[in-house]
């Protein structure tokens, strides 16, 4: 008797709970605010390149380049390299990102076992930027540019109309910029520098222009 | 014989006749009506809404509408949806305001000012605020208010201006006293991409506002 007295207390109370919670459910609701937030990225990418010297510099020494897979970094690897040794690098880089970009001159590093680094300098010209649908061709300070023409011996460039534009400049999305590097190698070069090889690593700076 | 019992029989048949007739006349039946017409709540998100870019000016630190040097990179939209036509008021709303960020980047912000209202008949309460991220990538930090990444870097810094909770809505504003008893309340929710938010994710957040009757 007193365990069902118990069992229908209980009973009672389990029944008053779920419809007490039952009714509280329908007398409160919920409203939402939902976001969502793609972020933009930033690529500056290498998608033409050119390397030139003169014939005198071919003779004796090869220059051999390639881009990185992500089109970010220029590697050379020059043998024979002695004084007056020089090389013009052309670059066409597109901001190929969804950010404007900061336009700077490349960062340039050397694998340098022989330690004659400082005897090279170099001169950096960079030019545009050229809408996404401008043709290589039709760049004036690329297509059918040569040394001791358009690119000068002495690091001097001599383009009839176009001169280079002040760093840093905003690129947008999709706008090319067409970079020219010199790099020489100075007089004086010790001895045992003379005929060594040597890398150089040729990297584009992404830079937010925001 | 015959004729005794007949007549025993007739009047014991008129004597229940006028029995029952008194009983009847003497009983009768009422019938209370009764209707229970119960309130409803009712809050849902209503025009005005309007979303604008915010750039923190670099020498002062002032905020500005717009992005820094006019540029046009983030791109905001909000809107309303699930639509909502109260049934006992007629009144219109929208339980979702969906805020959609695309080419975002660090130190963009976005500032959404959306509108609530009591759309039902009770006076309601709003309880709780409770902002997440529905793919469960980044953790609400309540002391950071932001959502932080596996690390504890805040990757979006999220504010609702003024703070909903304990806010009341009433069903109708009295016109003497429109302050005291506001049927809506406009609000402003702010998000800000930090220095940690990775290129070219998407990230989500979802904030709930539970209400109950007040």
């Amino acid at each position: 008797m007193k365990t069902a007295k118990i069992y229908a207390l209980f009973m009672v109370l389990a029944i008053t709970l779920s419809i007490v919670g039952f009714a509280y459910a329908h007398w409160a609701d919920t409203i939402q605010i939902e976001g969502s937030v793609k972020i933009a990225h930033l690529l500056i990418s290498i998608k033409s390149e050119k390397v030139l010297t003169s014939k005198e510099v071919e003779k004796y020494s090869e220059i051999e380049y390639q881009v990185s897979p992500d089109e970010h970094t220029l590697q050379l690897h020059c043998t024979n390299v002695k004084e007056c040794w020089f090389v013009w690098i052309g670059l066409v880089t597109q901001n190929q990102g969804t950010l404007p970009a900061n336009v700077k001159p490349p960062v340039y590093s050397y694998e340098d076992p022989n330690g004659f680094i400082e005897y090279f300098e170099n001169k950096t010209y960079i030019y545009g930027p050229y809408p996404e649908e401008t043709g290589y061709g039709k760049l004036e300070v690329w297509g059918n540019v040569m040394v001791d023409n358009q690119l000068k011996l002495d690091g001097t460039v001599n383009f009839p109309t176009e001169v280079p534009t002040p760093t840093p400049f905003v690129a947008y999305p999709g706008e090319k910029v067409v970079i020219w590097i010199w790099i020489h190698c100075k007089g004086n070069l010790p001895d045992s520098a003379i005929g060594k090889d040597i890398k150089l690593y040729i990297e584009i700076v992404d830079d937010l222009a925001i | 014989m015959k004729e005794k019992a007949l007549i025993l029989f007739t009047c014991v048949i008129i004597a229940m006749s006028i029995s029952g007739f008194v009983y009847a006349q003497w009983n009768d039946i009422i019938v209370v009506d009764c209707t229970m017409e119960f309130g409803d709540l009712n809050m849902g998100f209503v025009e005005p809404l309007i979303c604008t870019e915010y750039y923190t000016d670099p020498v002062t630190g002032q905020l500005f509408p717009g992005e820094y040097l006019n540029k046009d990179v983030g791109k905001p939209e909000c809107n309303y949806t699930d639509h909502v036509t109260d049934i006992d008021t007629g009144k219109q709303g929208y339980k979702t305001l969906t805020i959609t960020i695309t080419n975002a980047y660090p130190s963009y912000k976005v500032h959404c000012n959306f509108t609530l209202e009591n759309l039902g008949t009770l006076k309601l309460h709003i309880n709780e605020t409770e902002i997440s991220d529905p793919d469960g990538v980044l953790t609400w930090d309540p002391n950071l208010k932001a959502l932080v990444d596996a690390g504890g870097k805040p990757i979006l810094n999220i504010t609702i201006t003024p703070d909903l909770v304990c806010k009341y809505l009433w069903a109708n504003d009295d016109p003497l006293t429109p302050d005291v008893e506001p049927v809506k309340l406009q609000a402003e929710i702010a998000v800000h991409i930090t220095q940690n938010a990775q290129e070219c994710q998407t990230y989500f957040f979802q904030v709930k506002i539970t209400y109950e009757v007040a």
